[in-house]
């Protein structure tokens, strides 16, 4: 009775609109009287779920990716992507592909990624020749290839859920991220040549070696971040911090776009965001702790194991679960309140942890790009000036690229696993 | 209602209570903005400070690790009045677009009330989790955990004040949702 007040009560407020950090507190409130427990387990719970030195690099990471982006360093991604594929048919769609795969390497999150290469490659698109509708699409589809290549936020939290390092699932990522990327260029390849897209002139060397020379910066934070950490030079705190530093002297002066008179802006923007997230994340701690109290996740492995105990069908099962509460819910807020959950179910079936939580990350992201609560479809939306529903009726081509890489990770597990093994 | 009356009549004493309001709330905004970017930059030295001993120093300091987690918590809760304040909480959006202004203000109004009720209702306990601490000291910088305890207190309390702040600024329909924009 009580867990269908929990359940009731948040799904009322979460359609009604209020701040999903409050549906949970809210609802575990109503939970936790009926259940006859102390208040002061709210209190307790959340400052438990925030008290953590790996959610600290939050905050870095969100730093060095605002810091990166200040400057020019969205045109010198989009030149350098551009100078490498323009050539190709439907050049353009490449290149926003590749601007977002080089893009996910400097920020943790599909939204940025939407906002910065949507704003400059959506008319860019249209002015070419492209339908407005494809390039909406391409650009929101393609930034969910962020959160997967490293850093991504998301994966750390994954990471942070199931006690794996932040390094190995920052490198379970980099093979997905790839192939995401690699299937969304054909993807746009394939639609580019049916609807005669143009293409643009080939770049000389030279002119690909002057932008790379921009670009460059955006590759080495990457570089910087993955092997300080998985070389064990740095915790992913510290190698959050050495980017936002390495970021810092870059968009001051290389790309001399932060000024003394938009940095503080810039800082309390990053401030905010990371402290929304994480208040989301304490909170969740505390819903979660309530449904592993109320045994839920034994429940919910059960019934699923009641419906088949064949791997092949309870990883389906996962997927179709995850899909759908990723078309509903924030993905930070499913991730902490779904991962343990199912995870029981994953190990239960032998599956590696690390391939559960690219797996969880990928169903989540998608979600991003469909309705109802598309994230990056309001944000290609708002640029664009199309309906949600023209950009939805263009994207279904990659979405049905990005529900065959999930498929690849979710049933060959040396796609996620393999990197990791290879370092350790 | 005092909206009504501003209209009205502008340069009327509600309109110049609603003035100074407005001003009060901007300099608590710009105090809280303060605080929560120099945690920030704090653990941006203290973590520098970590690296760069641990490389440099025959032994690094066992007290940085613990600082930085706290100063992240103060960071959190310092920004969860503006927060608040600049409607950054992510929510589902389904129908409020298609709210008239009217509609729209009394949902804004509605959802404020949620969320300081729920805060102002959690306070007490938040308060009485911080008394433990009393009894608890932290392993490396040995000061009582009531300090790290006390900023659930902060967050509760924070988001309360903004939340009711925000009616009232509404209902002066001086809602101009933050400092920097």
């Amino acid at each position: 009775m009580e867990i269908f007040l929990l359940f009731g009560t948040f799904f009322l407020l979460l359609f009604i609109g209020v701040p999903i950090v409050f549906c949970l507190g809210i609802a575990s409130l109503t939970y936790l009287s009926m259940a006859g427990i102390s208040f002061t387990i709210v209190p307790q719970r959340l400052y438990a779920g925030m008290d953590s030195f790996v959610l600290l690099c939050i905050p870095g990471f969100i730093l060095a990716g605002n810091l990166m982006n200040s400057g020019k360093i969205t045109d010198y991604i989009i030149r350098f992507s551009n100078a490498l594929l323009g050539h190709i048919r439907g050049g353009l769609g490449l290149a926003n592909v590749g601007g977002s795969m080089i893009f996910g390497g400097i920020s943790g999150t599909a939204v940025a990624d939407t906002a910065s290469i949507g704003a400059v490659m959506i008319p860019g698109m249209a002015r070419s020749g492209y339908d407005k509708s494809f390039a909406a699409a391409v650009t929101a589809a393609s930034s969910t290839i962020g959160p997967i290549i490293p850093p991504s936020v998301p994966m750390i939290i994954a990471g942070s859920l199931s006690g794996i390092s932040v390094g190995k699932m920052f490198l379970a990522g980099v093979v997905p991220g790839f192939l995401l990327g690699l299937g969304m260029m054909v993807t746009a390849y394939v639609i580019s040549v049916k609807r005669q897209y143009p293409r643009e002139k080939r770049a000389t060397l030279k002119e690909i070696f002057i932008v790379g020379r921009g670009a460059i910066w955006a590759l080495l934070m990457t570089f910087i971040i993955l092997y300080g950490i998985i070389g064990g030079l740095f915790t992913p705190t510290e190698a959050s911090i050495v980017a936002s530093l390495y970021a810092f002297a870059v968009g001051m002066f290389v790309y001399k776009g932060i000024t003394w008179s938009n940095l503080p802006k810039l800082l309390l923007d990053t401030v905010l965001s990371s402290a929304s997230l994480l208040l989301l994340v304490g909170m969740a701690n505390l819903f979660g702790w309530i449904l592993t109290s109320e045994k839920i996740p034994q429940m919910l492995a059960e019934a699923i194991f009641a419906v088949s105990e064949n791997p092949f069908i309870v990883i389906l099962v996962v997927n179709i679960v995850l899909l759908i509460v990723g078309g509903f819910m924030e993905t930070i807020a499913a991730l902490i309140i779904l991962f343990p959950t199912l995870l029981k179910v994953a190990e239960g079936i032998g599956m590696d942890p690390v391939q559960f939580g690219v797996m969880a990350v990928l169903n989540l992201i998608i979600g991003l790009t469909t309705p109802p609560v598309g994230v990056c479809l309001f944000v290609a939306s708002g640029i664009s000036g199309l309906s949600m529903t023209a950009i939805v009726r263009a994207i279904w081509p990659f979405l049905i690229c990005n529900i065959l890489v999930l498929l690849l990770v979710s049933y060959i597990p040396a796609i996620s696993l393999w990197l990791p093994s290879l370092l350790g | 209602m005092a909206g009504s009356q501003t209209e009205k009549y502008p340069g009327s004493h509600v309109g110049r209570v609603g003035y100074y309001i407005q001003m009060l709330v901007k300099l608590l905004d710009g105090i809280f903005a303060v605080l929560a970017v120099s945690a920030l930059l704090a653990i941006a030295v203290v973590v520098i400070i970590q690296i760069v001993s641990r490389f440099l120093l025959p032994t690094s300091p066992i007290w940085t690790e613990e600082l930085s987690r706290y100063l992240f918590i103060y960071l959190i809760v310092m920004s969860s009045g503006l927060i608040v304040r600049k409607n950054l909480h992510v929510r589902l959006e389904l129908f409020q677009s298609a709210l008239s202004p009217f509609w729209g203000k009394v949902y804004d109004i509605f959802c404020h009330l949620m969320v300081g009720g729920f805060a102002l209702y959690i306070l007490p306990y938040s308060i009485k989790y911080a008394q433990i601490g009393r009894w608890q000291t932290s392993p490396a910088l040995e000061v009582p955990m009531y300090w790290s305890f006390l900023s659930v207190c902060f967050f509760f309390a924070l988001t309360a004040f903004y939340s009711f702040v925000c009616i009232v600024l509404l209902f002066l329909e001086r809602d101009d949702q933050g400092v920097l924009r």
